[in-house]
C-alpha cells in the first residue's frame, strides 16, 4: 500500500514536471528571448509565492497570438498574477489553479471577495471553480455582482451540487438574461437538445457553445 | 483528453473561408482546432472540456477576432479582442 502511493506520488511529479516542461517550451517557441526571459521570471516568482503558473501561461501565449506587445503580454501577466493572489487571500489562502483561475475572473467581474470567502466557508470539503465561474458568467449575463453573489451563495448555502449552480445563469429572470434560452452550462453525460439553430444568427443565438455531446 | 465534456461551437459566418477557435483549451493555438464550414454557412467543430469555466474567441480568415455571438463576453480585454465565456459542469454523480 506504501509502495503504491509512492508509485502515485512519483507519477504526479512526473507529470508536473512534464507539464511545467511543456509550458517552457511554449513560451520560448513563441516569444522573442527578452520577452522570455521577463516572463520567466514572472513566473518563477509566481511559483515561488505557491500560485499556479499554467493560467499565467495561457494568458502570455492568448498576447502572443493576439499579437501583442511583449512589453503589454508582460504587464498583463504579472497583473494577472497579482490577481490570483488576491483570489487566493480571498479564498481563505488556498486553492487549486482552476479555483484561483475562476475567483480572479469572478473578481474581476465585481464580485466581492467576502463572497469567495462565504463560498469557500460554505463549501469547506468541495472545489469552489463552479460557483465562482457561475457567479462571473451571471455578471456577464447583465446581473448585478450583489445580486449574483446573493443568489449563487444562496444556492451553495442549500447544498446545491456544481451542476445546480451551473443552470443558474439560465433559471433566472432578468431582461439581459432572458434572451438567453438555451443553457450553455450542461453537465457531462447530458446529450444537447439540438433545436434547429445552425440556420443563422438569431438561431445560433439559442445555443452558445455550451451545446454538449458527450461522446459514448 | 479522455474525460470532459464535449462541447460544440458554431459560428454562422459563411462570407468566411476559414474559422478556428482558439481559447485556455488550446493553449491559444491558432492552428490546433479548425471549424468545418456546414452547407448552410455554419461553421462548427466540438471539442472536449474539462470541468470548470473556459475563455476562447473565433479567428476568421486568420486574422479577424471574433468573439462568439450566443456566449457572454469573459470579464476584461487585455489584448484588445475580448474572449467568450463558457462554464462546463461537472456530470451528476
Amino acid at each position: 500500500m506504501r509502495y503504491a502511493g509512492a508509485v502515485v506520488l512519483g507519477l504526479a511529479v512526473v507529470t508536473v514536471r512534464v507539464d511545467a516542461q511543456a509550458n517552457d517550451d511554449r513560451l520560448r517557441g513563441a516569444f522573442d528571448p527578452p520577452t522570455y526571459a521577463s516572463l520567466h521570471a514572472v513566473m518563477d516568482s509566481a511559483r515561488a509565492a505557491g500560485l499556479p503558473a499554467e493560467p499565467l501561461v495561457d494568458k502570455a501565449l492568448e498576447g502572443a497570438a493576439k499579437h501583442a506587445s511583449g512589453e503589454r503580454i508582460i504587464a498583463v501577466v504579472r497583473d494577472l498574477s497579482a490577481r490570483l493572489a488576491d483570489a487566493r487571500t480571498a479564498l481563505g489562502g488556498y486553492g487549486t489553479a482552476d479555483e484561483l483561475s475562476a475567483g480572479t475572473a469572478a473578481l474581476r467581474a465585481g464580485i466581492a471577495p467576502i463572497t469567495l470567502a462565504d463560498l469557500r466557508r460554505l463549501r469547506h470539503n468541495e472545489q469552489v471553480t463552479i460557483p465562482l465561474a457561475v457567479a462571473a458568467e451571471l455578471v456577464a449575463r447583465g446581473v448585478r455582482p450583489d445580486s449574483a453573489s446573493a443568489r449563487v451563495l444562496r444556492l451553495a448555502a442549500a447544498g446545491a451540487r456544481d451542476v445546480e449552480l451551473a443552470a443558474l445563469p439560465h433559471s433566472i429572470a432578468s431582461p439581459s438574461v432572458a434572451s438567453s434560452v438555451s443553457p450553455p452550462v450542461v453537465g457531462a453525460g447530458e446529450e444537447a437538445a439540438s433545436p434547429t439553430s445552425l440556420n443563422g444568427p438569431k438561431a445560433h443565438g439559442v445555443i452558445p457553445a455550451g451545446t454538449t455531446k458527450q461522446k459514448p | 483528453m479522455t474525460d470532459g465534456t464535449v462541447v460544440q461551437f458554431t459560428l454562422p459566418i459563411p462570407a468566411a473561408h476559414q474559422v478556428v477557435v482558439v481559447g485556455d483549451f488550446n493553449h491559444w493555438d491558432t492552428r490546433a482546432t479548425p471549424l468545418r464550414r456546414t452547407p448552410n454557412g455554419t461553421w462548427r467543430t466540438t471539442v472536449r472540456l474539462n470541468p470548470g469555466a473556459h475563455v476562447y474567441s473565433f479567428v476568421v480568415d486568420g486574422n479577424r477576432w471574433v468573439p462568439d455571438p450566443a456566449a457572454p463576453l469573459a470579464p476584461g480585454s487585455d489584448f484588445g479582442s475580448p474572449n467568450s465565456l463558457v462554464t462546463v459542469a461537472p456530470g451528476a454523480t
